[in-house]
């Protein structure tokens, strides 16, 4: 693996299916014990609604509406506890339906020179067929989608950018999408809770990988 | 339009959003309107800082295309019609730049100690032994010290607005409490299994 490393990074687990927003209070999480008091205590609640909640801690960030949950944060040492607590919510609310989830990681490279990141973009999105077009054509988003190199349903997406936060910098976000087999016959969410912790090391790992294997591609 | 969906701006630095974004507005679109909720019924903190728009369904589990990195036109676009506007707040984040990340598992707990078995996550390596004083795991998570009890470890630099320190986290990881009708069906199923595969 390369030695590079992100600047910034983020992982976010984005669950699809039928929620009950109102639910996802602080002081639920801390009823149920998945987070500490003070933590909930100190929770940055931007809108509590029953359609849509969204809230913060030190470490995380959580938005719940009627067909979407996402869980995330920034810091990669809360990556395991950003899975444990999804698992756990989860398996307190095991007849929750929920037909797909997306182990998503966001990535910030800071490239060496702005020769070096013009050569990736170049590189990724070739500018000869735009010369006659476009006058100095530059690439601004580039999405590749990829089936699953595992028996999974579901898709690899990832999205190249020019990176808003650091500069010269790239920004990736790869978005591994699961789906249940047969969303008629799913019961609950226990197909897709079995599928995130089965596959959360292996999408970490697929994800960073491919971050790397194209930030290398200079 | 029969749900709605929160469009995360940036899910990673909200204070970082571009300057036109220094008022946020937020669009209750779609089932909210529909349903006639009123207005008045969203709560928010009097300083709050909602970032977000309810808009069509998605069945996306990435960022929608609106999530992009790139959103100046998009953001002007959706000033348009704002049904709320809510001072935004600059947050302090604090970011965590690890330096070395452990798993660890509780295998015996003394009176002021518990020792752990340590699986280093930054580098494959053989794992460790380590004697930790209960005085380091936060307060909270005391009662989880148990054997068998799983946590993570971590050491590195806490950035707080322009704030560098040096911490150690120690952080158990939290199971939900089992009923004990749940435990006793546990105990059921494994006994079943047991007999199926005749195991003494």
């Amino acid at each position: 693996m390369s030695d590079v490393k992100p600047e910034i990074e983020g992982i976010d687990i984005v669950l699809v299916g039928d929620f009950n927003p109102s639910i996802f209070q602080p002081a639920w999480f801390t009823s149920q014990e998945l987070i500490r008091k003070e933590e909930a205590n100190a929770a940055r609640i931007d809108i509590i609604h029953p359609e849509i909640v969204q809230f913060s801690l030190e470490w995380l960030q959580v938005q719940i509406t009627r067909n979407k949950f996402s869980a995330s944060t920034s810091q990669s040492p809360y990556y395991p506890v950003l899975k444990d607590l999804v698992y756990s919510t989860f398996s307190l609310l095991k007849h929750t339906p929920i037909s797909k989830m997306g182990i998503n990681k966001n990535m910030h490279f800071l490239m060496s020179s702005e020769d070096e990141w013009h050569a990736l973009g170049h590189k990724l999105a070739p500018k000869h067929i735009w010369d006659d077009i476009l006058r100095k054509p530059g690439m601004r988003s580039l999405s590749i989608q990829g089936e699953r190199p595992d028996e999974y349903k579901g898709y690899v997406l990832v999205r190249v950018e020019p990176s808003r936060k650091i500069h010269p910098g790239v920004f990736i976000h790869v978005n591994d999408h699961y789906e249940v087999q047969d969303p008629k016959s799913a019961m609950g969410c226990t197909e897709i809770m079995n599928t995130l912790i089965n596959s959360w090391e292996v999408s970490i790992n697929r994800a960073d990988k491919i971050g790397f294997t194209l930030v290398g591609q200079k | 339009m029969n749900s709605t969906y929160l469009e995360k701006f940036d899910p990673l630095q909200p204070s970082e959003l571009p300057d036109s974004s220094e008022v946020f507005y937020c669009h209750l679109e779609g089932k909210v309107e529909d349903s006639e909720i009123p207005m008045e019924k969203i709560w928010y903190p009097s300083e709050g800082s909602v970032h977000g728009q309810l808009s069509k369904d998605t069945e996306e589990t990435g960022l929608s295309p609106d999530d992009s990195e790139l959103l100046e036109t998009h953001f002007t676009k959706k000033q348009l019609a704002p049904v709320l506007h809510l001072r935004k707040v600059p947050t302090i984040q604090s970011r965590f730049l690890s330096l070395q990340k452990w798993e660890g598992i509780v295998f015996k707990v003394l009176e002021d100690s518990f020792i752990a078995r340590l699986t280093d996550l930054t580098e494959k390596g053989p794992d460790e032994e380590a004697e930790f004083a209960i005085d380091e795991v936060h307060e909270e998570d005391r009662s989880l010290i148990k054997e068998g009890a799983i946590f993570y470890w971590s050491i590195g630099y806490l950035e707080t607005g322009g704030q560098r320190r040096r911490v150690s986290d120690i952080r158990f990881r939290r199971l939900p409490r089992w009923e004990s009708k749940e435990i006793e069906s546990a105990r059921k199923e494994a006994n079943r299994l047991r007999d199926i595969l005749e195991w003494e």
